[in-house]
This record gives C-alpha cells, structure tokens and sequence, in this order.
C-alpha cells in the first residue's frame, strides 16, 4: 500500500467515525429533544431545578493531563488558547506554582477556593457540586451549595451598581429567545477561574447564556473579557445537567466549617481546641 | 389584651375618616398606624385591618415580594428583662445596652452601624406569655454548666467565640433577628407558584423552600441552615426547618446555651398586616433542651429604598485571627515578663 493510499484510508476511517458520532449525537438530541424545557407562566423556559456541571474545568479550564487528585481533562475554552497579555500569562503561571504549594500551618494555597472563599464567576457554576436555580418573573435566583454562594440576578430591565466590587459580581439577566443571558460586571481581582491560577482583573465582564437543549440539559456558553488581563475577548462553553435522582435538593458544603480547625487551631489554646 | 382590642378600633375609625382619600393614602396611613400600634404597645399585630386588600400574586399566593427590614428591632432581647424595663428608643440606648452585656467579639466604631429610630418594643417572646423562656430540661442544665465551665476566656480559642463572629451563620430563625448585629438587616422575599425564596443580606444566605410538600431528607443530613419546607395556611406563609445541626444557636448570639439538635423543629410563621409590615414569628420545639416550644415575635417593615449588598463576612473576616493571635502575643509578654523578674507578684 502505497503512504498516500494508507493515507486516504486512514481519513476515511477518520471521517467514517466521525460522521458516525454525528449521528449518534443527533440521535441522542432527537430523542433529548422529545422532552423539551417546561415553560414558566409567562412563557420563558423554566430553569427551576437543581443543576450541575460535569466538567473537569474547576481544576484547569484548558487541556490537562491528570496529576494527583486531579481527574484529566479536555478543555472548556473555545479554541483552547486564553489571549493573556504577556504579563498576565506571567502571572497566571506564577499562580500555578503557587496554588501547589499549601502553607505548612494551614494547608491553604494561593487559590483563593483553598480559604473557602466565595468562588466567584463563572466558576461557582462549575465547580463539582450542585447550584439551584429558581426563576421568578423579575429575577432568577441561584443558589450554590458550595460555600453557601448565592446571586440574585433580577430579569426585571434594572442596570448595574456602579462603583462596587464583588466577590460573585453584580449580575442583570434578560432573556434573548429562549436563553437566558446574564450581564455580570462589579467584580473584585480576587477570585480565580480554576485551581490551575487562571484569573482576571476588577474589570472583568461576563456575559453568560443559558440555553436549554433538552429538559434535563443547558448549555452554559461565557464571554470573558478583560482588557487589563487579555488581548481580546474569549469564550467557554460546557454543558449543565439536571440532578435527576428522586428527591435531589440543594444541600450545603460548608467550607469554613471545615478549614476552620486548620485556620485557627495553632492561634488557639490546646485545652480549648476541638469540639 | 384590652388595649389590643382598642388599637384596632382606633386603626379602623382612622380608615373610616379618611374614606375620602386616595386608596394609597388610606394604606399608607394604615400601615403608619400599625406601626404606631407597635410602637405604642410593644405588640406585633396579629391580623390585618379590617378591610385590608391583600396583595396576591399572579397565581394567588399573598403577596411577599420586596424589600423588608427590622433594623428597628436591633438590640431587643428575646426575653423580657428582669427588674425594670428599659425601651430603646435611641441608637445609643441600643449601644448602652449591648456594651453592658459585653458587646459582640470584634464589634466596630458606632459610626459603623445603621441608624433607625427604634421601635420601643421591650421584648421578642409571646409565648410564655410571663416573657420567659421556658425551663430548661435537665439534660440542657447539665451541658450547659458543662460549657460554662469549659468556656475558658473569650480569647482563648476560636471556639469560644460565636458562630456568628466566626461568619458561619446566624442559624435559623436568629438569621430574621437583628439581636445585636448593628446592620444588614435587609431581607428580600422573592415568590414563584412552587417557592418561598428569602435573600438575608447578613452572611450572604438565601433559602429557597419549597411548597410542594416534598419529605424533608433523611435524619444523618444535617445542617446550619437546616431543611425548609413551607406551605400557606390562609393567608400565612408557615415554613417547617429541621435537619439542623448541632452547632447552630436559635437566634445568633442572642442566646446563650445548647442550641439546635436532631430534633429541633422551627415553625416560621409569615403574615403581611399592612402595605408596610409583615407579622414574623417563630417557633422553637426543642424538647431536649427546652420543656414547652416557646415563640417570639418580630416586625419586618417594607422598605423599597433598602438595597442588598453582598455581605463578604468570611472573607473579610481579620477579626478572628487578630483576637486569637493578639491574646497568644500578650500572653507570650506576660510570661516573658514573670521570668524576667523572679519573685514578681504578676
């Protein structure tokens, strides 16, 4: 066989699978489809419900092999490159390293998740536990088990606060269609996207959009830009599946309830530690 | 009782007089009236004026939704105090008071705390009706000298301080109750046909209880805010939380002593009497610390002019360490100093 004919072959078994994969996965939409998202009173979908992202993204946003404690992982940027200035990469770089090395007292790192901080956007949406969606007329509310987080995001035309930061954002929702779009500006520069030291300045902007494929499933697509951190504006996409177990609710993950011990422990006397 | 009645009646003829007035004017003054009655008597309304138009909602629930607070309730103990009675009508009167019982741990400048004239009221409970929280059982009694016993300094560990000042929460129903933290106490209630949703602006919590009857989860699920299941009984939003785990005090650190427990039941009951007030009471059945449920209640006043902000206490939070690391330091100082002076009577 020729190298140009295995060649050929080769491609053709690759365009074979692929195109097999396209069918199955318009099967599997086809038949996603048949259960399409409830509506709320006034026509919107209605996102109600306990969601989850199934991505490995909390530990690195990018491709990334598997390390201890850390599932591999395919990307959920799109075109797997983030546009950092120079030195921003720099410094995305330099928190890597320092989000591997925990304080010997504390065990805490330079991620700012590690102090059970609020996690901020977008990565409190997927972050591997659950966040509960609850949509009023005026405002959809999400509630993150993680760290007790919640957003009350009105849907009600009211624009941003201006001048303040914070640890979630401020988040305004309106909807295009069917997908709910979320405009989230008032960020403090003191959250992170993942474990892997991707981060962001106060100027962050988010635009982030809901969008139901199927009654249990959303697409959840980010714009991300920040132009003191990157040269252009960028985008990840993942899907949310619905919590489908009989019964699943929002429960709580405490975190400080937890790193509390770690925190406090050696400013404490002995005979008062412990409960 | 006699005076209740009365207030009624005064509420009702001052309506009648102003029939002629636009419907808001009449609701407004309704609502000033009631608050008067508050304020007046120390009693939360229990029923709406007569002839009281009751907002709904789309799909016919009560009306909630909105801006409420109950700042004017900062610095109101639970119980009714011993000896005289003081009313707080001041700020100062408020600050008095809380620097008398020591003050929360970390507890800033005055300048620092919101001002709201005070509403007068003396005391939360209304069952007991004496105003005294019932006995405890005898289990309670024996871990609560227990705790006091072991309480060592209030600087001696984290643990000695209040879950509150350690930003963990200020449990449920203390979460509704100002107690004396001098600010955020701002509540929105957001409602859909299926969901209660409460945004606290203290410690950033929201609940979203649900209406729709679901079982509570199992009993090894515990946890500091505890399982919120709701549903309307007439024009009440009552609202049933277990699971409550047991860290949690019942009103932040407006009580002392053993708090939540396996079984804790916590009835919340939410009734609008006016435009402007909603009637908020609470239940407390926890037989094993106290012999007979006891219930306080509390107004939440309308207030479309107050704004949420994200409450970032954990993550603010120098208190902790500083108070911790502050007393190891002066510690360290003393001992240095016995030593360096044999014979020293320090």
């Amino acid at each position: 066989m020729s190298r140009l004919t295995s060649a050929v072959l080769a491609l053709s078994v690759a365009v074979a699978a692929l195109a097999g994969f396209g069918i199955g996965s318009a099967r599997a939409h086809a038949d996603a489809a048949l259960v399409p998202m409830p509506r709320a009173v006034d026509g919107k979908p209605d996102l109600t419900g306990l969601w989850q992202a199934l991505s490995t993204a909390e530990w690195n946003i990018q491709d990334h092999p598997a390390s201890a404690g850390v599932p591999a992982g395919q990307g959920v940027v799109d075109g797997g490159e983030i546009p950092y200035q120079e030195w921003a990469l720099k410094q995305k770089q330099e928190n890597e390293k320092n989000s591997r090395i925990p304080d010997p007292v504390t065990a805490v790192t330079a991620d700012p998740v590690s102090k059970c901080y609020m996690p901020g956007l977008p990565r409190a949406t997927y972050m591997p536990y659950p966040f509960e969606i609850a949509q009023a007329d005026k405002a959809v509310v999400m509630a993150y088990e993680f760290a007790r987080t919640s957003r009350v995001i009105p849907t009600d035309g009211t624009k941003h606060d201006e001048g303040v930061e914070n640890w979630m954002g401020d988040s305004r929702g309106h909807w295009e269609g069917d997908t709910l779009v979320v405009d989230v500006t008032g960020f403090n520069a003191d959250t992170w996207f993942d474990e892997a030291g991707n981060f962001h300045s106060e100027a962050l902007h988010l635009v982030e959009r809901f969008t139901p494929t199927s009654r249990d499933h959303l697409r959840y697509d980010v714009t991300v830009e920040d132009p003191k951190v990157f040269t252009r504006p960028w985008k990840m996409s993942m899907p949310l599946y619905r919590r489908l177990e009989p019964h699943a609710q929002l429960l709580e993950y405490h975190c400080l309830e937890f790193l509390e011990p770690r925190l406090y422990s050696h400013l404490s006397k002995p005979a008062a530690k412990g409960k | 009782m006699k005076w209740r009645m009365s207030v009624v009646a005064v509420v009702a003829v001052s309506a009648t007089l102003c029939f002629q007035m636009s419907r808001s004017s009449v609701t407004l003054l309704a609502a000033q009236s009631n608050a008067a009655a508050t304020l007046a008597t120390g009693v939360v309304p229990t029923s709406p004026d007569p002839g009281y138009k009751l907002p709904r909602t789309a799909w016919g629930h009560p009306d909630l939704q909105g801006m409420w607070e109950n700042s004017e309730e900062i610095g109101i103990p639970i119980e009714k105090p011993r000896g005289e009675v003081r009313k707080l009508v001041t700020q100062d009167d408020a600050f008095d008071e809380a620097d008398k019982r020591g003050g929360p741990t970390g507890a800033g400048p005055r300048w620092w705390y919101e001002t709201k004239p005070f509403n007068g009221r003396t005391y939360q409970l209304i069952d007991p009706p004496d105003g005294r929280l019932p006995p405890l059982t005898p289990w309670a009694t024996e871990k609560q000298a227990e705790a006091r016993k072991n309480r060592g300094g209030p600087a001696d560990s984290y643990l000695s301080m209040g879950v509150a000042t350690r930003c963990l929460t200020r449990g449920i129903p203390g979460s509704m109750v100002p107690g004396y933290f001098m600010y955020n106490a701002g509540y929105r209630f957001i409602q859909t046909p299926t969901q209660v949703i409460i945004q606290y602006e203290m410690i950033h919590d929201v609940r979203i209880i649900p209406l729709d009857g679901r079982p509570h989860p199992g009993p090894n699920i515990r946890t500091w805010f505890g399982d919120a299941r709701g549903h309307w009984e007439g024009n009440t939003l009552v609202v049933e939380t277990t699971n409550l785990n047991d860290s949690t005090p019942l009103l932040g650190s407006g009580l002392s002593g053993p708090g939540t427990n396996e079984q804790t039941r916590v009835i919340e009951r939410f009734t609008r009497i006016t435009d402007g007030l909603i009637r908020f009471e609470a239940t407390i059945d926890n037989p094993k610390v106290f012999t007979k449920p006891w219930t306080i209640a509390i107004p939440l006043k309308r207030d479309d002019s107050y704004q949420i902000f994200e409450y970032a206490c954990h993550e603010g939070n120098k208190g902790v360490v500083t108070v911790l690391s502050g007393a190891r330091e002066e510690e360290k100082t003393e001992k240095a100093a016995r030593s360096g002076r044999p014979g020293s009577t320090r």
